[in-house]
């Protein structure tokens, strides 16, 4: 009897882990990743696969304007900062929390650069973004209370949890690569978080402007926001972490940089006792020209413009801060190095 | 039999509150001769109004869509065009006194504003706002006149 009983309990317990094992490898070929998704959708899953996040000692959070305007390989090359982009399409300051929790769990930085432009969301955007800001992050409590603060209409928190809930009828879509990409070893499609962009489409002009842009009735940032910069500040305090909050020095008529966005910056700044850049007010003096360093006609720069904004931020960054200058080391030289060769080939290889 | 009745009534009578706004209650501006609302498709206005117009476009992070702006004379144009969607409005605004809704344009006073629009739903020296759970209109005032007139998703 006793015997058969744990027959019965072995069975039970194999069949379970089949089915869960099963289950996650589904779920695991479902999500979307490799060629089934675009290089903006798995910027996180590039910071989650990092494997020498140890030596970072800047990190740069927010959206498209530090994922295409920081490069750390010319930040390394110029002023020997180890540095890292942990971007994600329209990151907000909620999700920007939830990656500084992570990277705060697997690295020591010196210094947290938060791109300021989050500021003017106040509510949950989008389902495609929150899902590129979270799902390659794993299970947390963190990571379950801005899922939670993150849902926009329709959204169901289990299905972040469970993702395959979410991406269950994506089995039309598999194709053969998506069960390969799972089996080879993975393939960032960023240098250290900055995603590289090749193309020149000239803007209008050489200077960003908003003209055309849509202001809306109340400028004003949103609590939701301002609550996450909150905590994005008692948590650097806590880590003992330098933070710096940065505009990048793109303006358009779809992601404009009103006066009013401005002052509150500036206001928020000096509430926190934190230094702020305004890099658009410095777009001269970084060299920027629109009609050579964009590769959207404005809106976002491209490799020149980003490499441009990279050393001259760079040199604040060395003179503000207290940052080890590891260009002598060599062993992070020699990393360095494959990195800097593998930006070199993405340079030659970005459409 | 006749609770149930009550009941499944004032159920019906709380969907039919809850429901987008229908087409004579729906926020819109008008603009050659069109009505333009929020969530309208731009196929055939810009044909309707035949006038010069620019078009900007700025495709959205990650590819999930293109977001447009159609300058006009007097007016502006916001739509989004979701990845395989149709475009659709966003947004509307004047931007001189070209152009007007029922006498409500920019230099218009607050009364004729309101003659246009009804009570709105929030008032103030500087700005009145209507919402119809779809869209926002809010017309800015600096003493006591018109300076924007703008139709924006809620």
């Amino acid at each position: 009897m006793k015997k058969r009983s744990l027959c019965a309990s072995c069975a039970i317990l194999v069949g379970v882990t089949l089915c869960v094992t099963l289950l996650l490898a589904a779920q695991a070929l479902l999500v979307p990743h490799g060629a089934s998704a675009n290089a903006e959708m798995r910027l996180l899953s590039d910071y989650m696969h990092a494997e020498d996040v140890a030596h970072d000692e800047v990190l740069f959070l927010g959206d498209c304007e530090v994922y295409e305007s920081f490069s750390p390989v010319t930040l390394w090359q110029e002023q020997g900062i180890e540095s890292r982009v942990i971007g994600t399409p329209q990151q907000l300051l909620w999700h920007s929390y939830a990656a500084l929790c992570e990277a705060l769990e697997r690295s020591s930085p010196r210094l947290v650069v938060l791109s300021v432009y989050a500021l003017v969301y106040g509510e949950p955007q989008s389902e495609a973004y929150n899902r590129m800001a979270l799902d390659a992050l794993p299970l947390s409590q963190t990571k379950w209370e801005t899922v939670r603060a993150s849902l926009v209409e329709g959204e169901s928190a289990l299905s972040y949890l469970l993702p395959i809930l979410r991406y269950h009828d994506r089995w039309s879509e598999l194709s053969w690569s998506d069960v390969t990409s799972l089996l080879e070893p993975y393939a960032p499609v960023s240098s250290r978080g900055y995603l590289v962009q090749t193309d020149t489409v000239s803007a209008a002009s050489p200077l960003p402007d908003h003209e055309g842009a849509l202001v809306p009735p109340d400028t004003a940032f949103g609590e939701m926001a301002l609550d996450y910069l909150d905590r994005i500040v008692a948590l650097c305090r806590s880590r003992g972490v330098s933070l710096v909050l940065v505009k990048a020095p793109t303006d358009s008529w779809r992601y404009p940089w009103l006066d009013e966005y401005e002052a509150q910056t500036v206001a928020l700044a000096e509430r926190y006792g934190l230094s702020y850049y305004n890099l658009l007010a410095e777009v001269q003096s970084i060299g920027i020209d629109l009609t050579t360093d964009s590769y959207d006609g404005g809106l976002h720069l491209n490799v020149l413009g980003a490499e441009k904004l990279s050393r001259y931020f760079g040199r604040i960054l060395t003179e503000q801060y207290a940052l080890t200058d590891t260009r002598t080391d060599a062993a992070r030289a020699a990393a360095w190095q494959a990195e800097a060769d593998r930006y070199e080939k993405m340079k030659g290889e970005t459409k | 039999m006749k609770r149930l009745l009550i009941l499944l009534t004032a159920l019906l009578l709380l969907t039919s509150c809850a429901s987008a706004p229908t087409e004579s209650e729906a926020l819109s501006l008008d603009y050659g001769g069109a009505s333009v609302t929020v969530g309208a498709s731009v196929d055939g206005l810009l044909a309707l109004w035949d006038e010069d117009y620019t078009r900007q476009e700025s495709e959205s992070c990650a590819g999930v869509g293109v977001d447009y702006l159609y300058t006009l004379p007097s007016m502006r144009l916001y739509t989004f065009a979701p990845e395989g969607g149709v475009e659709v409005v966003t947004a509307v605004t004047y931007t001189d006194d070209g152009a007007d809704t029922r006498g409500a344009r920019i230099g218009a006073t607050a009364e004729q504003v309101t003659a246009a629009f009804g009570t709105p739903d929030e008032a103030s020296d500087t700005r009145l706002v209507w919402r119809d759970g779809v869209a926002v209109l809010t017309v800015t005032l600096r003493d006591g006149r018109v300076t924007g007139v703008t139709l924006a998703e809620q």
